[in-house]
């Protein structure tokens, strides 16, 4: 009884009669909405609507569900009336309104697509313009007829809400012969659409979505459209489908039959692409077959939606962004500490830390919020949008700091894995051999990409953060307000940190006082071995203990560190931020140069010939001077426009407080006119010291937990590294060549360790070029390197000249433990007058002294065993331009080889 | 045929229910619409006699000649913020560089439109300025 009871309400509630039902709710709530909406500014309309009036949101919702479920249960009538041969019961006239009835209840559908504006909508009508645009003679019209112009919606409005209306209530009386469906399919389709639009709300598209896809039955006409060469074909495709299902009515039986089956085919074949365009068709329409969350495809906003609002403040409250609502702003109003170019009128809070701008309900509203919007993961959607700052994440994400590829070329080479430190690797698609397991334990969380995991300001632990990494800054209010929401005294939001380019070094302090120690070594601060329980019983100045527990001792700071200088008033953005070249090593990327400010004639550009960059931060700063000569690089010729030459005088202002300093040139006394010493490089005399870590061990423990920092999860298997010395000396000197020029340079010990792998252990003796900045205006005397076992690289010990019977002899003797691998001292470079083995550097284009080298510079050396280094003839002796050593004194004993 | 009658009844019942429901929601619709638009314009008053040049407020430019008075809504159209400087000649926006002439036609960038001009009309000594707070 019941099964039958339950056959009679299917069937009398027909797939016609269901779709006349949703048909008509459609029409009932559509008259409503024009009430509410507005297509003279119909993203706005609609936006008030999500926000403010969720009646009307829910009547909304039950609009689009009602029309879409009118096109399903549509579709499914004309099966089901194919299935029963209906059209034999037709006339030819009633059966060509009912094909007429198809393309007319497709565009009312569309029409309503389009009366949303949002970017989607606009892309759709774009399409269609085109594609009906582009047939001749009449097209145009045509178009015009069916949607108007860009300009206003006034026509898609009417022929939405009239003309196709209209048309269809009429059609549908004619074929159906009834005014109302009955009263079965009302019953059962309005609870089944109420639950559809309590569920699942239709959104606004906001952000310009990065692909732009039409309604769901759109979608396999935009992917068939991307094969089709020529669009027009579209419309003769479609003439041609009405055709089909018209010419069914015509033929006889057995060929309509066909008909029936090519058309099941074709719509099964428009189903596949369909589901292919919406799931597998990405940016730029390009095929990606990889997963996404539920939200890159539906976007339906959830029934939460639908709660109202505590109070419902009047539209002109809710404050206008970027041309659109934002609700955010309503609640956040009072945000303060943004720089102007990123104040919250500007550009609101939805742009960079996304969410829901169309709710006042605070939950619906955070949900999918990034709180750490500079993360590269997400940049793309925040800083790198397409109307801000797309073209530097696109050059951040080549840059050096975001793919270490130099550390893990390095890193390779030293564990044998590649024959030369070289490649264009990228730390975040790193694999699992021995070098990047090593890597992902002790060195794979200083890159950009690296992620921010919570907000906060940027201290010594902090690493990566993207953007945020150098450009977010906590003034003193913001840090004091963060401080009280950690420790709950305080929970208020209402001092943003500053988003600019006034860039501290702390920023670069967390991940530069590690490696090479640039950061400490620029503030003049030297790796100890002491402990954090060793500090606190020190108690004596000049040491200082690091949040990491390392305790440092003070040393000479570096001469442009004392002046006040920090590193981005060097380091430019091109550098740091990269070129968009992927180079190799981080001495490629740097662009700066002693000589580009220490130079009596630089290298200079006018404002109007500077990039875009350059001038708009110009611009902002108010130190636009159109007379100004700026200084630009010798390498790639990158403007530095915190520099200028005026009056043959090298003025650098410093970007934190506009402090000028000037860059005096070289002095006349520069040591490289003397003889042999052309090759000298500024820093090689004017560097003070350098840190050097010696005598290093690198385990690997399979027993242990490690922690794998790329994925942020404790692994199997440890790594640790162990290490003797921490000297302070000046550093190693040897050989870097470039495009054909060789440059007498810094090194220090880079990978002189030994590594025990799993299965095989490594020894390496590679000095890395090192850049200490420790630089002094006082520069290296001339025993500082002739004089000197560790500037030849010869290590620690006792380098001694001494003549015996009118002949001399040079010896060393270390005062290091060896190693028996090579023989060698831990802290040596190459052995004393010989030859170093092949890999002996972490470049391949660097090199110790050749031992023809070390001759010369011990020659000279030898003079200054027995002379003081001011003596006036033995300077004058070594100044003669040739052959200087046939006039020295017959009392003097050059050294025996 | 009672109970066909009956249920017939029942249905109708049903159906008008969500009629009237729908009916009321559509009251409740346009009701709190009504309020949503009442306050979207402001009218701005300011002193009759104003110095040659630009006067600057929180949401209004003013720029009086000696032929002629305009105002303008003082969002830049870039991105919107408030301009409240002049370069000499020109207003220009301190967030992104913008510059518009006196008679608030764009003529640097990243804006890309003219500043919105606004009604305004002389009322018993005072300028009354007609700002709307609409998304364009």
């Amino acid at each position: 009884m019941k099964l039958d009871r339950i056959r009679i309400l299917l069937s009398a509630a027909q797939f016609g009669f269901l779709a006349y039902a949703s048909f008509l709710i459609c029409v009932l709530s559509g008259m409503a909405l024009v009430f509410v909406y507005d297509s003279s500014s119909p993203v706005d309309s609609i936006s008030l609507i999500l926000m403010l009036n969720k009646p009307a949101l829910l009547i909304r919702s039950l609009h689009y569900w009602s029309g879409q479920i009118f096109i399903i249960t549509s579709l499914f009538h004309v099966i089901d009336h194919f299935i029963k041969k209906s059209e034999q019961n037709q006339t030819r006239t009633n059966w060509f309104y009912l094909v007429l009835l198809i393309p007319i209840l497709l565009f009312s559908d569309f029409s309503g697509f389009l009366l949303k504006g949002d970017y989607e909508s606009r892309q759709a009508a774009n399409v269609l313009t085109a594609i009906i645009g582009a047939v001749a003679v009449i097209g145009k019209d045509v178009v015009y007829l069916l949607i108007g112009g860009t300009e206003s919606l006034k026509i898609v409005e009417f022929n939405h809400v009239f003309t196709a209306t209209i048309i269809i209530l009429f059609l549908t009386i004619y074929h159906a012969k009834k005014f109302l469906p009955n009263i079965r399919s009302l019953i059962l389709i309005i609870p089944f659409i109420a639950v559809l639009s309590i569920i699942l709300v239709p959104p606004l598209d906001l952000a310009e979505n990065m692909v732009p896809k039409g309604p769901w039955y759109f979608v396999g006409l935009q992917e068939l459209l991307h094969w089709l060469i020529y669009p027009e074909t579209i419309i003769f495709l479609f003439i041609l489908f009405l055709a089909s299902i018209f010419i069914i009515k015509i033929l006889k039986e057995k060929n309509a039959s066909r008909m029936k089956f090519i058309l099941l085919f074709f719509m099964i074949f428009y189903s596949i692409i369909s589901l292919f365009a919406i799931f597998c068709r990405r940016e730029g329409w390009k095929f990606t077959f990889e997963f996404k969350s539920n939200s890159e495809y539906f976007n339906f906003i959830s029934s939460s939606n639908l709660i109202p609002p505590d109070s419902i403040p009047n539209s002109a409250k809710i404050p206008i962004v970027n041309g659109k609502r934002e609700s955010c702003v309503y609640c956040h109003s009072s945000m303060q500490g943004l720089s102007k170019s990123h104040s919250v009128e500007a550009l609101g809070c939805y742009s960079c830390h996304l969410g829901n701008p169309l709710s006042l309900n605070k939950d619906v509203a955070h949900k999918g919020m990034s709180l750490t919007p500079g993360n590269l993961d997400v940049v793309h959607k925040t800083c790198g949008r397409a109307e801000c700052h797309i073209g530097i994440t696109a050059r951040v994400s080549n840059s050096l700091m975001t793919t270490m590829t130099g550390v893990v070329s390095v890193d390779k080479f030293a564990f044998k894995e590649i024959k030369s430190p070289e490649g264009n690797f990228h730390i975040d698609k790193i694999g699992n051999s021995p070098a990047e397991n090593h890597l992902k334990e002790l060195c794979a969380s200083c890159h950009l990409s690296y992620k921010k995991q919570k907000p906060g300001p940027i201290d010594e632990l902090s690493r990566g953060g993207g953007c945020s990494a150098c450009h977010l800054h906590y003034g003193q209010a913001a840090l004091n307000e963060f401080q009280n929401r950690q420790n709950k005294t305080n929970l208020n939001v209402k001092i943003h940190p500053e988003i600019s380019i006034n860039i501290s070094n702390n920023s670069c302090f967390g991940c530069h006082s590690r490696s090479g120690r640039i950061s400490t070594n620029y503030e003049g601060w030297h790796e100890t071995q002491y402990s954090e329980s060793d500090f606190n019983k020190l108690n004596k100045p000049g040491f200082r203990l690091m949040q990491d527990g390392r305790v440092f001792e003070k040393k000479p700071e570096d001469v442009h560190h004392k002046a006040g200088m920090q590193c981005v008033d060097c380091h430019i953005s091109y550098e740091v931020m990269g070129d968009g070249t992927p180079y190799q090593h981080k001495e490629e990327a740097v662009k700066i140069q002693c000589l580009d400010c220490h130079n009596n004639r630089p290298r200079t550009v006018r404002f109007n010939n500077l990039d875009f960059e350059s001038q708009k931060i110009l611009t902002l700063r108010n130190k636009v001077d159109t007379s100004a000569l700026y200084l630009k690089t010798e390498k790639g010729n990158f403007p530095l426009i915190n520099t200028f030459s005026k009056n043959e005088q090298v003025t650098t202002e410093l970007k934190a407080n506009s402090k000028q300093l000037i860059s005096k040139p070289p002095s006349f006394q520069c040591g490289r006119d003397i003889n042999g010493h052309s090759r000298l490089d500024c820093k090689t005399c004017h560097t003070a010291w350098a840190p050097q870590c010696v005598g290093c061990h690198t385990n690997y423990d399979e027993k242990k937990q490690g922690w794998d920092y790329l994925a942020n999860k404790s692994v199997n298997g440890s790594w640790t590294e162990e290490r003797k010395h921490y000297f302070v000396d000046f550093p190693s000197l040897g050989i870097v060549k470039k495009d054909g020029k060789e440059t007498i340079s810094t090194f220090i010990p880079g990978m002189v360790l030994s590594i025990k792998a799993k299965q095989n252990n490594y020894f390496n003796r590679l000095f890395a070029p090192a850049f200490p900045h420790t630089i002094t205006k006082k520069a290296a005397t001339c025993k500082t390197c002739h004089n000197n076992p560790v500037a030849l690289g010869y290590g620690r010990g006792e380098l001694k000249y001494k003549v015996d019977n009118g002949k001399g002899k040079w010896t060393f003797v270390s005062n290091m433990q060896k190693i028996a691998k090579d023989n060698l001292p831990e802290d040596a470079w190459l052995g004393f007058l010989t030859n170093s083995t092949k890999n002996n550097s972490t470049r391949p284009n660097t090199r110790p002294f050749t031992i023809d080298e070390q001759r010369k510079i011990l020659t000279i050396g030898a003079c200054f065993s027995c002379h003081e280094e001011s003596n006036k003839k033995v300077l004058n002796a070594l100044s003669i331009k040739n052959n200087f050593l046939k006039k020295i004194n017959k009392k003097c004993f050059l050294p025996r080889w | 045929m009672s109970n066909i009658n009956s249920r017939r009844t029942f249905l109708k019942t049903l159906v008008t229910s969500a009629g009237v429901f729908f009916s009321f929601l559509s009251l409740r619709m346009i009701s709190i619409n009504k309020k949503l638009y009442k306050e979207n314009f402001e009218k701005l008053e300011f002193d009759s006699v104003l110095s040659l040049g630009f006067t600057f407020s929180e949401k209004v430019i003013i720029y009086k000649t000696e032929n002629e008075l305009t105002a303008f809504s003082s969002r830049c159209t870039h991105l919107g913020c408030t301009i409240n400087q002049t370069d000499g000649v020109n207003l220009v926006c301190g967030c992104h560089g913008s510059k518009f002439s006196p008679k608030g036609e764009v003529m640097q960038g990243p804006a890309q439109k003219n500043l919105i001009a606004l009604e305004h009309h002389f009322e018993n000594n005072k300028l009354i300025v007609f700002y709307r707070n609409e998304a364009r």
